[in-house]
């Protein structure tokens, strides 16, 4: 399929000084007609925010591994939920899924070009087909780190979805809050990516992220920081074998 | 990638409020809340181990309306205070006011700041219209958000309206009786909001105990709503 894809995640200062895990989980996977990007940000002040996330990543690729492309959102949402419950229960029996809250973002795609983008919490996805989009626009009245996620709401009102359509070119990125909230600018920001990485491989995409994170110029920022970088290389409308 | 992310840390804005009506001059309560919050200032801007910038408001209310003595500005930025003047009535209505369309002041407080706490202080009861401005206070979607902590000083302080004033139930209305008082309280308001500053989860707020403020005198339990 002609996408590539980029991921990294890295502890925040904070949790890297105090030796505690990386509470993001980040989650890519390609199929023959399919591709899954997943980006899940645990709850810090949860004390199973690091297995959380990985499981709600982990739920989401199980889930849709198995799941029409075409299936309605509010469904697809249900049957992911219901999973990462399931996940929850064989690992922690007697725990409330609010000591496992996690955000959940991502972005599932066809070759086609057709993306379907579903978002809970905060983070972001920006991208940019024929216009520069965002997913899920937060609101004036909050502040950072407020939040909802797996394990708190249950509303499919507090969901975001929406589909785009991808043509040679076009990007997209989802990331968690630790990155987010310290961009000023999400169009230019996704204009640099878009430049950058149409001509890297994923894992030299992959070792640059890594670097460009671990040296984030925000001063005293703390949190752990995950993004994923997606470049359609297809040509809406033409053909390709799989 | 980097050069894209703000150059500037995030905010954690603390507002006081604080009551210069003619009554602080008596007893020496206004000279004590000069020293307690310079000290404070003093606190914020020396601390080096921050996941966030604390940035400092100080609205003094006294005689006809409240004004804004130091305009939000980050701590460390702040190389001093001029002292609060005790005067006339108690407009607490009117800092309530200019409370709320500062915490609803998006380039003032952005989004990305984390939650601010707002401190009040009087030792009386309020002589202006006080119930109008804090309902709408309690109404703003994002006003409301603040941390809302208070203190009353002397004999005289309405505790009955500072009870209905603060938002965060383990951290209940200090009632002080002295300059010492003041001063342990703003001790304490300075551990809190550092230890947010320093923590990863800044939102999160942290109980506060006012026996574990460090002083020469006890007092007993009592003394605590």
């Amino acid at each position: 399929m002609n996408v590539n894809i980029s991921i990294a995640t890295v502890r925040g200062p904070k949790n890297h000084r105090e030796s505690k895990r990386n509470q993001d989980a980040i989650l890519k996977r390609v199929w023959r007609a399919h591709w899954l990007v997943v980006v899940c940000d645990g709850m810090g002040s949860r004390p199973y925010a690091s297995l959380g996330s990985y499981l709600a990543c982990k739920a989401v690729c199980t889930t849709l591994r198995e799941t029409n492309f075409n299936e309605p959102e509010k469904s697809v949402v249900k049957r992911i939920y219901q999973q990462w419950l399931m996940y929850l229960k064989d690992y922690l029996p007697r725990t409330p899924p609010k000591d496992a809250a996690t955000t959940c973002l991502f972005a599932w795609g066809d070759s086609s070009g057709k993306v379907r983008l579903f978002q809970l919490g905060d983070g972001a996805i920006y991208y940019m087909t024929d216009t520069f989009g965002v997913n899920h626009e937060k609101s004036d009245n909050m502040f950072g780190n407020e939040t909802t996620a797996l394990g708190y709401s249950i509303r499919w009102q507090d969901w975001t979805y929406r589909e785009i359509q991808l043509d040679f070119g076009a990007t997209i990125t989802l990331m968690t809050d630790g990155i987010s909230d310290d961009i000023d600018k999400p169009q230019q920001f996704l204009d640099f990516l878009s430049g950058k990485f149409i001509a890297i491989s994923p894992r030299q995409g992959k070792k640059y992220l890594i670097n460009e994170l671990n040296n984030w110029q925000t001063p005293h920022h703390s949190d752990d920081k995950s993004i994923g970088v997606i470049i359609w290389k297809k040509q809406h409308g033409s053909s390709t074998k799989e | 990638m980097r050069e894209f992310a703000a150059a500037k840390p995030r905010p954690l804005p603390v507002i006081i409020l604080a009551d210069t009506s003619g009554s602080m001059s008596i007893d020496g309560k206004m000279e004590a809340l000069n020293l307690a919050l310079k000290d404070m200032l003093i606190s914020f801007g020396k601390e080096s181990h921050l996941n966030a910038v604390i940035q400092v408001a100080i609205i003094a209310f006294g005689g006809e309306n409240a004004s804004m003595i130091l305009p939000l500005t980050s701590a460390d930025e702040i190389s001093g205070m001029q002292d609060l003047v005790a005067s006339g009535g108690t407009p607490m209505g009117s800092a309530m006011t200019m409370a709320k369309e500062l915490l609803e002041d998006k380039e003032l407080i952005p989004s990305r700041a984390y939650k601010p706490t707002l401190v009040l202080v009087s030792d009386g009861s309020p002589t202006d219209n006080w119930e109008q401005p804090f309902a709408e206070l309690q109404e703003s979607e994002r006003a409301s958000k603040a941390v809302r902590m208070a203190m009353g000083i002397g004999a005289d302080a309405n505790i009955h309206m500072l009870k209905q004033f603060i938002n965060d139930l383990e951290t209940p209305v200090f009632k002080a009786h002295d300059a010492k008082d003041i001063s342990r309280f703003f001790r304490a308001v300075s551990m809190s909001v550092t230890l947010r500053s320093r923590s990863t989860k800044p939102n999160q707020i942290n109980k506060i105990d006012f026996n574990d403020i460090s002083t020469d005198d006890e007092l007993d339990l009592s003394d605590f709503d």
